[in-house]
């Protein structure tokens, strides 16, 4: 416990010597997020596993290591072999341990605006200006009423560190064309933090594609722990489709929320891919603001190793017709774990809102470990709302059928896992699904 | 003439129960063999055993393939090498396309015979030229395997299977389950476009129906876990008429 203090105290400290070279410092209400931020940060520490949403497993890399955080100052990408950007791809950010390193794109259309936080805050703070959140937003709200701070310790810690990010601004009745990409790379000879926040708005009847990928280098035994947040504001009649790949190592910890506030008619379809060998652990919240707002969350873990993920998601129903669609699958293999928290809250003014959420795992031996929770809040009184999860393994008779017809065993295996995933990919928008079939085949080989 | 399977002896346990108690058979190359025989008499367990079924354990016997020991062979290798089973109840896997499905059983037994591989275009056209000859439509490639099948396209589905791997031994379980008359001859069809002197068939059936499409040379009768009586298709006509009571009794 005492140690746990200690390492609490110890980011108070970093806080306070790094206060003088934050991106920003001369921004008074930057300043006043990162101060109570911190303040929030100082009071629960990180959280351990007696806050619900944290108890499936303890995060001991967090809890025991003290991560130093430096200020990057000269940005170098010529380390990094980084393959030729698609020429469907519109920008490419790249980023590495947190900073933007590159930023790629041709002349851009009108109405698209893009760079990093950084950029932004140096040079004209006032885009930004109250688009980053206070962690304040983020404190779960009990059954009881009562305001729970303790889960949100990490976006906190995030709030109060960070340094860089994207920010992806599109105007009224802009259609981004192709897609936008963020590359979050990691090369660290040291044990280091990062803390990347990222924000993406779109005004009214905008639309724009985003593939985000964190892709870490190979393990070398020094941790390292990076947390990402990003602030998504649709109004009405936008549209964002997300992909989302997260492939860390052992090393690494990962933990990532993302918070949509979505207006009338606005559509956010977001499909988050975790293969980490490490622990990932990625946070959707979704408020669906206005009518016929609308969310698809597609999640799937691919676990190896003895790695921990988590997909956590919480939709909240607040105007009425809103509609949501969950689809998480889960395959884990030797020692993995893997959960998935879902929960769908309808709140009184919500009447006829439309509420899905389906969560399926396939373990692939009898030490992989899954933890599924599905939850429904109703306040409303007239919605269609469904929740469903399953554990399973593989079907013997399906197994025997494949190599009855020539198939080996390894091959019929890849081919059943492939079909319980590949329902998250039937699900994706047409630009990302070749693309995500490129990823699972790379990873496939359980 | 070289057999292609011999059977001598077979003892055959399932969850710890004898069910094939001493099964001897032999099938010769380009012969087409009829196994008939009343429920629980362990037709089944035969087909699930040559296939080599977890869950099915020998006990004592032999089983020679093409002059090989098939027992120490993998299910997988045993199909590559030219056996097919044709399943009573075919299995329904959601989310695998029939298509890639055939293609890539047909290409790992092409891969396990040093064969090449066949490319899409020439999967295609070889695809659509067997479906065409079992009247098969073509948007049944897309569907996942068996998933929404009637009881007849599942049947149909298995002798496109088999016609596209053109199996040296093909093994039919009780194939003609659940299938009406039109779909039946369209079955049998199937499966004589395939006979040759190279290509032998163990025909396993309840009804004497299937035997007026698919005419085998020989005829046996299996009863409580052996074969009781041999014969030509006249043995299949008797028994149309005594049914199997008489001809255990006689036996």
């Amino acid at each position: 416990m005492k140690n746990i203090q200690n390492i609490q105290d110890k980011y108070i400290e970093l806080f306070n010597k790094n206060k003088s070279v934050f991106p920003g410092k001369n921004i008074q209400w930057l300043n006043k997020i990162r101060e109570e931020a911190i303040d929030q940060f100082s009071l629960y520490g990180f959280p351990d596993t007696s806050v619900e949403e944290w108890n499936v497993y303890p995060y001991m890399n967090l809890t025991n290591n003290f991560f130093p955080y430096k200020i990057k100052k000269s940005y170098n990408s010529d380390f990094l072999n980084i393959e030729k950007k698609d020429p469907n791809c519109l920008v490419r950010f790249i980023f590495n341990n947190g900073c933007m390193v590159k930023l790629e794109h041709e002349k851009l259309p009108k109405g698209i605006i893009v760079n990093s936080l950084k950029y932004f805050i140096d040079k004209s703070p006032e885009i930004i200006r109250g688009r980053i959140n206070s962690d304040k937003k983020y404190f779960e709200k009990r059954l009881s009423n009562v305001l729970d701070a303790r889960t949100q310790s990490v976006i906190a810690l995030n709030t109060a560190f960070h340094e860089d990010g994207a920010v992806i601004i599109i105007e009224k009745d802009i259609e981004v064309p192709g897609y936008i990409e963020i590359l979050n790379l990691d090369k660290h000879e040291k044990s280091y933090m990062s803390h990347v926040r990222s924000l993406i708005c779109l005004d009214e009847g905008a639309k724009c594609n985003v593939i985000e990928k964190t892709v870490y280098s190979k393990s070398n035994n020094n941790l390292s722990f990076s947390s990402e947040v990003v602030d998504i504001k649709l109004l009405k009649n936008a549209s964002l489709s997300m992909m989302r790949l997260i492939d860390g190592n052992l090393d690494n910890t990962n933990i990532n929320s993302i918070h949509a506030e979505i207006n009338e008619n606005a559509v956010f379809d977001n499909s988050s891919f975790i293969f980490s060998k490490g622990e990932a652990r990625e946070e959707i919240r979704v408020n669906l603001n206005g009518k016929n707002s609308m969310a698809k969350i597609n999640g799937l873990i691919l676990g190896l190793d003895s790695s921990k993920n988590e997909i956590l998601t919480k939709v909240r129903h607040i105007d009425k017709k809103s509609k949501s669609d969950q689809n998480v699958r889960i395959v884990l293999s030797d020692k993995a774990r893997a959960s998935f928290q879902g929960k769908i809250r309808v709140e009184p003014s919500a009447d006829k809102t439309i509420a899905n959420m389906s969560g399926k795992s396939l373990l692939l031996n009898e030490v992989a470990r899954v933890n599924l929770k599905p939850e429904l809040e109703i306040l409303a009184d007239d919605v269609k709302c469904s929740h469903g999860v399953t554990v399973g393994n593989i079907n013997k008779e399906q197994l025997f059928y494949l190599c009855s017809r020539g198939i080996s065993l390894k091959e019929a295996k890849n081919l059943l896992i492939g079909a319980f995933s590949n329902v998250i990919i039937e699900n994706l928008p047409l630009i990302f699904k070749e693309k995500a079939k490129e990823l699972v085949q790379k990873y496939n080989g359980l | 003439m070289n057999y292609s399977l011999e059977i001598i002896d077979l003892e055959v346990e399932v969850a710890n129960k004898t069910i094939l108690n001493g099964l001897s058979l032999n099938i010769k190359e380009g012969e087409m063999v009829a196994v008939m025989g009343p429920n629980g008499s362990g037709k089944s367990t035969l087909a699930s055993a040559l296939a080599g079924k977890e869950g099915y354990k020998i006990t004592g016997g032999s089983i020679k393939y093409l002059g090989k020991d098939l027992l120490k062979m993998s299910i997988d290798e045993r199909a590559s090498s030219g056996i097919f089973l044709a399943f009573q109840y075919p299995v329904e896997i959601p989310g695998v396309a029939t298509s890639t499905f055939v293609r890539t059983a047909l290409n790992s037994q092409r891969k396990a015979r040093g064969e090449k591989e066949l490319d899409a275009v020439e999967f295609l056209k070889l695809a659509r030229l067997k479906a065409k000859e079992l009247k098969i439509s073509e948007d049944f490639f897309s569907r996942a395997v068996n998933v929404g099948f009637s009881g007849g396209e599942k049947k149909r589905a298995e002798v496109f299977q088999m016609s596209m791997l053109s199996p040296i031994l093909a093994i039919l379980d009780e194939t003609d389950s659940g299938l009406d008359i039109d779909a039946l001859k369209i079955v049998a069809q199937g499966v004589n476009n395939l006979r040759s002197k190279k290509f032998s068939s163990l025909v396993i059936t309840h009804y004497q129906r299937l035997l007026d499409y698919l005419v085998p040379d020989t005829v046996h009768i299996l009863a409580e876990g052996k074969i009781i009586k041999s014969g030509d298709k006249s043995l299949a006509l008797l028994l149309e008429k005594e049914g199997y009571e008489g001809i255990i009794k006689a036996a």
